[in-house]
């Protein structure tokens, strides 16, 4: 019903406190594009290497690492990817909270691996066990003997070049593997210009500043402590000092939000006061019930316009008198650390 | 389910006295209506704001007996229609029939003509049907046969829909939605409450709770005369402004809320002024009645539907990300 179709009524029921998804919003949106980079960096370098490192005779040729001398080795090898491949799908699918938790395209993309990794555990095993090249001299030989080499070696017709290859078989021939080396320098190219973006964000978001990505506590803060104590005898002075009620109560409450922000609760543009008292609150703000008075005096300050006297201002000097004793005697311990960014 | 009670005298209420009686109606009503704290500030909401609200959600969550506890306990002459695919515009708003006995033409009212009009099931009639409700609500008049007839005050509209059912149900038109102050959604109760909601039910030995009558229509008028008197800052107006706009620009949202919608906004937020005892209305008003306030007047794009993003998520993202009005006013403040 409704324009925007509410036909997942049941879905929105059934999730968790919006303010929680939003959060968890926000930290996913923080780390993604680290996350993507950083995935980019690997998955580009390594297709980079692959390209560079390429066989001449073909992608699908069989050939030996520098380990494949060994069948035994070999046969580990892929029982060992069969297991770790396994291991993996099974760890990944034993998380469906966390990808429950996640939005629609992650979602997707969360079972995508899944699926990449369920086949991806029996395939790779598979496929090292096919390209490998397994001789009839058994494990002993290493890489470099040379009847190897002559096995593995296409047979070459009669070296008579000037009588057997026809002009125009050389010239496709020869355009076909310049085309080929083309392309595959373009693909270089765009391959180094993706890792080398890659690494650009990561390394912008791994140099970012260090209070964005982790906010300050109370307990952590000695010198901004002592400026958190001015900013609120600065309140207390406006408070005193001003001969209007109602803007002495506003400047109580500015100075009160500046110390916050000097302790590392800076308030975000879209919070209205309660917001900015409630993440104070759950920070592990000393004196909680005195920081509500004050906001709600702040708010009868701010947005109405009937008569505002003396007993409002004492009101506000006596909670602004509480908060600086529980700043001075020192910080409760947080409970929760949210939302303290 | 109604117990006749004397009517208070009213006169000119203050904001908080008007709160104070919201309060009384809303406190009656939680005797039968069990743990629906939000959605039933909101439905008070409404009917102080002067306006109309549409309750959406799955059956069975107690979405008609909410609209019928309402009428009871203000005190409100009641109607209810039930929405039927056959139903006609005249079987909503009346219609003229020939009296023999004077030879004359005779209108007879529909059951529109009443005070608190319980719209059960809107989405299961035709738009025409639907659309017989608009001008009552928009104007609280009807007009047939080319005359125009008074509604009752106050008029109030509480209709009730089922998002789930797309089988033989009518999508309401979007100039009817529109005239919705605010969209209700109930939701299921928590384990404890529907526990208590059972045992409430045990205990009192009848299928339904009698509600006392604490209101009356003309108190209901003068409690929205009080939310007329609840003052609002031009930087509010100006928040308010921003996030309408904002749903206009928003890249998910393919026709943003129209000016009605910032009309509402600024209304709800006087009433839940109201309703905290203020005679001011503050950005966490605003923010509280964002969502029923605007969501279901914006159209999303078609492929968040796919990806079941709806109006709510679009609007509480929207409410996270409009700056708020600042600490300190721009003009200096005197007491």
């Amino acid at each position: 019903m409704g324009r925007e179709r509410t036909a997942d009524g049941r879905r929105r029921h059934g999730t968790a406190d919006p303010a929680q998804a939003a959060d968890r919003r926000q930290r996913h949106s923080t780390v993604g594009p680290a996350q993507a980079a950083l995935a980019v960096l690997m998955v580009g370098g390594t297709a980079l290497a692959a390209l560079l490192l390429h066989p001449d005779n073909g992608l699908s040729a069989k050939g030996r690492g520098p380990l494949g001398g060994n069948a035994v080795l070999v046969v580990g090898l892929a029982l060992l990817s069969l297991l770790v491949g396994l291991g993996l799908y099974e760890k990944f699918r034993d998380q469906p909270d966390t990808v429950r938790e996640l939005d629609s395209p992650r979602q997707r993309m969360a079972h995508g691996i899944s699926r990449v990794l369920r086949v991806g555990a029996w395939v790779v095993p598979l496929l090292i066990l096919v390209l490998h090249r397994f001789d009839s001299y058994g494990s002993n030989h290493g890489p470099d003997d040379q009847p190897d080499r002559e096995s593995s070696s296409p047979p070459l017709p009669p070296q008579d070049p000037a009588s057997t290859r026809a002009p125009a078989e050389h010239a496709a021939h020869t355009l076909y593997f310049g085309l080929s080396r083309i392309l595959l320098i373009l693909a270089v190219a765009l391959l180094v210009v993706v890792v080398v973006v890659a690494a650009l964000r990561l390394w912008r978001y791994l140099t970012r500043p260090q209070a964005l990505a982790a906010p300050a506590t109370y307990e952590t803060l000695d010198d901004e402590q002592e400026r958190l104590v001015q900013a609120v005898d600065s309140g207390r002075r406006a408070l005193l000092d001003g001969a209007d009620a109602r803007a002495a109560v506003i400047a109580c409450y500015a100075a009160m939000e500046q110390s916050l922000a000097d302790s590392g609760l800076t308030r975000r543009a879209s919070d209205s006061p309660q917001d900015l008292l409630e993440r104070a609150v759950a920070g592990g703000l000393p004196n909680g019930a005195a920081a509500t008075t004050l906001t709600t005096l702040f708010r009868e300050a701010r947005y109405s316009t009937h008569p505002m006297d003396g007993s409002h201002r004492d009101l506000a000097a006596a909670a602004l008198a509480e908060i600086a004793d529980g700043l001075r005697s020192g910080p409760s311990r947080p409970e929760a650390r949210t939302g303290t960014s | 389910m109604t117990s006749p009670q004397p009517t208070p005298h009213h006169d000119t209420l203050t904001p908080r006295q008007a709160g104070e009686r919201a309060a009384a109606v809303l406190d009656e009503i939680r005797t039968a209506v069990v743990g629906k704290a939000e959605p039933l500030a909101l439905v008070m909401l409404g009917v102080l704001a002067g306006g109309h609200v549409l309750i959406e959600d799955l059956p069975g969550l107690g979405k008609t007996l909410l609209a019928r506890s309402f009428a009871t306990t203000l005190g409100l002459d009641f109607r209810r229609i039930q929405f039927t695919p056959d139903l006609l515009p005249s079987d909503v708003t009346g219609a003229p029939f020939y009296d023999q006995r004077t030879a004359d033409m005779v209108f007879r009212p529909g059951p529109v003509f009443t005070h608190l009009l319980l719209a059960d099931e809107i989405n299961r009639t035709p738009p025409k049907t639907q659309a017989a409700l608009l001008e009552a609500m928009a104007e609280s008049q009807v007009t047939v046969d080319g005359s125009t007839r008074p509604l009752p005050e106050p008029f109030v509209v509480v209709a009730t829909a089922n998002p789930i059912e797309y089988e033989g149900t009518y999508t309401l038109p979007e100039a009817q939605l529109d005239r919705f102050l605010l969209r209700v959604r109930m939701g299921y109760l928590t384990a404890s409450e529907e526990t208590g909601m059972l045992r409430a039910r045990v205990d009192r030995a009848a299928p339904e709770a009698v509600l006392r009558t604490l209101s009356d229509p003309g108190e209901v008028l003068a409690m929205r005369a009080a939310v007329e008197r609840v003052e609002v800052d031009d930087d509010l107006l100006e928040y308010v402004v921003a996030l309408v706009r904002a749903t206009r620009a928003h890249p998910h949202i393919q026709v943003g809320s129209s000016p009605r919608g910032g009309l509402a906004l600024v209304q709800l937020a006087r009433a839940r002024a109201v309703l905290d005892l203020r005679d001011y209305a503050t950005p966490e008003d605003v923010k509280s009645v964002a969502v029923p306030a605007l969501a279901h007047r914006v159209t999303l794009k078609p492929e968040l539907w796919v990806r079941q993003i709806d109006g709510d998520d679009v609007i509480r993202e929207i409410v996270q990300s409009v700056p708020a009005p600042q600490t300190l006013p721009r003009t200096p403040v005197a007491s």
